[in-house]
């Protein structure tokens, strides 16, 4: 366990801060330390950190900071592992910092929780940073951010502990109907849904996280403007999924999402999902999965030993047909538009086995190419548009397989590298984001 | 259960008149004492908004005698509500309180305007034994919305072991508590007294905190007062605490959820989940992203969850396909979500921790003789 000079102190405050209040911030603090530096320096707290440590009534005293913090203030949890049985929430703050001492520092524990369908929840926040934790064994989500106006998680953890479990909860991070969204180098595993979900959003990064054994590693849901690079997504279900789902009611309609730079490996981890939930659909095996997206761009992702498919390519239509959803959204969108797979690598040992739960179907359906297709499409278009606006196109994945598989007609028709599909999509543009920064990355530590 | 003792100070029919006159006559001499005698804000003259909330309960000074009797003095009107909110069968004493000249005005069967200085208070209890509540009681929990300039504030107080007085907590807390239920059984939970961003969670309808229960319709019943039973809206408007209102006979009255002498099942049912649900799964509610609207006045049978798939539910749909399936209450995730206590699963998400028997076997039937073929 690391304990951090002293010195680290200088940037305290000056989280979500303008340069101006930085520097003034800077110069209080400098008086502050001025003025009693004779012997206490070391310990003095800025004024606008609320500090917990585990010796304190920390539920009441963590509660009481959340709901009495100003703008610019930080809650601070010293290192240890704190319990709690309820509940910490937290509504119409702007500019503040909730953070730990480190991700396998600073411990939340919510197994006594009796109370709440989250470990936290924010609602309606501006500029919030969650920094340096981690959340452990929440009987439902982990950090659930709603309605928020430019949302952080840097370092942060969600943790389900015992391995994939119907009983954990759905979601480890949990950004939703919110701007402006940042999920920075975070770790989740075990969530039985989305270890790290960003739903009715615009304006997301999620990169350099580590996901591991949740169903869905990282899924972004109904979105607009995304990207999703340099993550790691091992042993779950799905890797990272790209879906628009019906009957949500804030973004009806996502699109224009780039996934990059990730690395997918050994993605087989038996579906957990709860029976009835959506994401129970995701075949084991999956890299990176799309349902019913619009203007997706996938590169130089390296996809290693995920057995059923690299990238699977899917409508709401072929759900329908398999009886395994319903969408009786009038307003949504079922098909997919406008894909562009390029420059990833794909790498599978052939004796690997097919996943489990269209095990059958598929193992039937890719019996043409003697190992599974590293992309596969389920070759539904939308009748009423022209081809050229819903175009699938991959070139350049190392001789990559391609597969149509026709799934509209019972997989009928299945094709092999079709040449239409050898085409390509205009780069879509770097996401803009305007989420709220620290100004340091290795955590202050209080003594 | 519901007598209160109550002593109400006998206004005039219009207060505002003779408030009128009575200013033009004091005035001057007003004027006179002005500097030296200059009135302390309090429950005769109002409170200092900004001055909110006060440390501890008592310190309103609006209930007469020993506070753990709860007896209203001159200045707070009791009432109770035709469907409550259930709260793992917490009894609940609700009051209000009016700045002295001022009124609540009727806007509708949904909506009073509460002036403001409004104080509403919201006591939670455990009688000992529920076959006498009038009985030992264990108080838990007062909750205080307060209507500023500048809208709605809640607060909580924390009633202390020895049951003397609550003090004002920003934090909630959960309680073991104890009861002997109507049938005599023993029963136990662990209550959640709820911080007050809980508080907010719930109270926010759209942007604005607002009151939930004192709606004109749900206000439409009896009320037992010390001078008899009378109707509460006619009562209120009889000693001039509301203006505007028309007739009780004129305002459709919510019924009670468990009497059926009081509205038909669907009536019932509808009112229940109203009182109970919508206030998050509304259009404006914090579940808004559910897209399942329980609200009385969604007549979307989509929205009110007849066929609907589950979204963003988690665990929460124990397997089942859709929210209501006619006729199939078994099939229906929102029963399922009505009967679990996990966390990731039980509805409403705060405010229960066990199964409400009659308020799941009313939705149940409902569900059961809701018209319409199985969805598929």
């Amino acid at each position: 366990m690391q304990v951090f000079p002293i010195s680290s102190l200088n940037t305290l405050g000056a989280n979500g801060l303008s340069h101006l209040g930085r520097l003034s911030v800077l110069l209080f603090l400098g008086l502050v330390l001025l003025w009693s530096c004779k012997d206490d320096g070391p310990d003095a707290i800025p004024s606008n950190v609320w500090l917990i440590s585990t010796s304190d009534d920390y539920q009441e005293k963590a509660q009481e900071a959340l709901v009495n913090m100003e703008s610019g203030d930080t809650l601070h949890f010293k290192q240890g592992t704190y319990s709690f049985n309820q509940q910490l929430s937290v509504s119409g703050k702007s500019g503040i910092v909730i953070r730990g001492e480190g991700r396998d520092n600073t411990i939340l524990d919510f197994s006594g929780q009796v109370s709440g369908a989250q470990g936290i929840l924010a609602t309606d926040m501006t500029d919030v940073i969650f920094a340096d934790l981690t959340v452990r064994d929440m009987p439902g989500d982990g950090i659930k951010a709603k309605d928020c106006d430019g949302i952080s998680f840097f370092r942060v953890g969600a943790v389900y502990s015992g391995g994939p479990d119907a009983n954990h909860g759905a979601y480890g991070l949990y950004p939703v109907t919110s701007n402006d969204v940042l999920v920075d180098d975070c770790y989740v595993t075990a969530a039985s849904d989305a270890g790290i979900y960003v739903g009715q959003s615009e304006q997301v990064h999620v990169r350099n996280c580590f996901v591991e054994q949740n169903v869905a590693g990282i899924e972004i849901e109904n979105c607009i403007n995304s990207d999703v690079y340099g993550n790691r997504a091992e042993r779950n279900t799905g890797g990272i999924l790209v879906f628009d789902l019906p009957g949500l009611p804030v973004i009806k309609n996502g699109h224009t999402c780039r996934v990059f730079d990730n690395i997918l490996d050994r993605n087989n981890t038996i579906n957990f999902a709860p029976e009835g939930n959506i994401v129970g659909n995701v075949p084991e095996g999956t890299g990176i999965m799309l349902l019913s997206a619009r203007d997706v761009e996938i590169f130089n992702n390296t996809i290693t030993n995920c057995n059923i498919m690299g990238v699977g390519i899917v409508s709401f239509v072929a759900l329908d047909s398999l009886g395994a959803a319903t969408n009786t959204d009038p307003e949504f969108d079922e098909y997919v538009y406008n894909i562009h797979v390029h420059d990833n690598s794909f790498t599978r040992a052939p004796s690997d086995p097919f996943g489990g739960l269209f095990a059958l179907t598929l193992s039937a359906v890719y019996s043409g190419f003697g190992i599974a297709p590293d992309i596969v499409w389920d070759g539904i278009i939308n009748p009423d548009l022209p081809l050229s606006e819903q175009k699938i196109c991959h070139h350049d994945n190392g001789g990559a397989q391609f597969a149509d598989i026709d799934a509209a007609n019972d997989f009928t028709d299945v094709v092999a590298n079709p040449a239409d599909n050898d085409c390509t999509i205009a780069a879509l543009p770097v996401t803009a984001l305007d989420a709220p920064a620290l100004s340091y990355t290795v955590p202050p530590v209080f003594p | 259960m519901d007598v209160l003792p109550l002593r109400l100070k006998p206004f005039s029919p219009d207060r505002r008149k003779r408030s009128l006159a009575l200013l033009t006559l004091v005035l001057p001499a007003a004027l006179l004492f002005l500097g030296s005698c200059k009135k302390l804000p309090g429950p005769d003259s109002g409170f200092d908004m900004d001055a909110l909330p006060l440390a501890m309960l008592s310190d309103y000074g609006l209930f007469d005698g020993p506070l753990v009797d709860l007896e209203p003095g001159e200045y707070l009107m009791p009432y109770t509500l035709n469907t409550p909110l259930f709260t793992d069968y917490a009894h609940k004493a609700r009051h209000i309180y009016l700045p002295p000249g001022e009124r609540m005005t009727y806007l509708g069967p949904e909506e009073i305007d509460f002036p403001v200085g409004t104080l509403i208070f919201k006591t939670f209890f455990y009688p000992d034994d529920f076959r006498t509540p009038e009985g030992p009681r264990r108080i838990l929990e007062t909750r205080v919305l307060a209507h500023h300039e500048d809208g709605w504030q809640a607060y909580g107080y924390r009633w202390n072991d020895a049951q003397t007085d609550a003090e004002n907590k920003v934090t909630g807390k959960v309680v073991d508590v104890a009861w002997i239920d109507e049938a005599g059984a023993n029963r136990s939970t662990n209550y959640i007294i709820p911080n007050v961003v809980e508080c907010e969670n719930c109270h926010q309808i759209g942007d604005p905190l607002q009151p939930l229960g004192p709606k004109p319709r749900n206000l439409n019943g009896t009320y037992s007062y010390p001078s008899g039973p009378a109707n509460q809206l006619a009562y209120w408007a009889a000693e001039d605490w509301l203006e505007g209102a028309p007739d009780p006979s004129a305002v459709d009255a919510l019924p009670l959820f468990a009497d059926p002498a009081s509205g038909s099942l669907d009536a019932r049912a509808r009112a229940y989940l109203d009182v109970n649900c919508a206030h998050c799964h509304r259009p404006e509610g914090d579940a808004e992203n559910s897209g399942l609207y329980l609200n009385l006045e969604n007549d979307n049978e989509g929205a009110l969850g007849i066929c609907k798939t589950p979204v963003a539910a988690g665990g929460g749909s124990g397997g089942l396909d859709y929210a209501i399936v006619p006729g199939q209450p078994d099939s229906s995730f929102l029963l399922y979500r009505m009967i679990s206590t996990d966390l990731d699963e039980a509805m409403p998400e705060l405010g229960r921790t066990i199964e409400h028997t009659q308020g799941v076997a009313l939705i149940r039937d409902w569900i059961a003789a809701l018209p319409g073929d199985p969805c598929d």
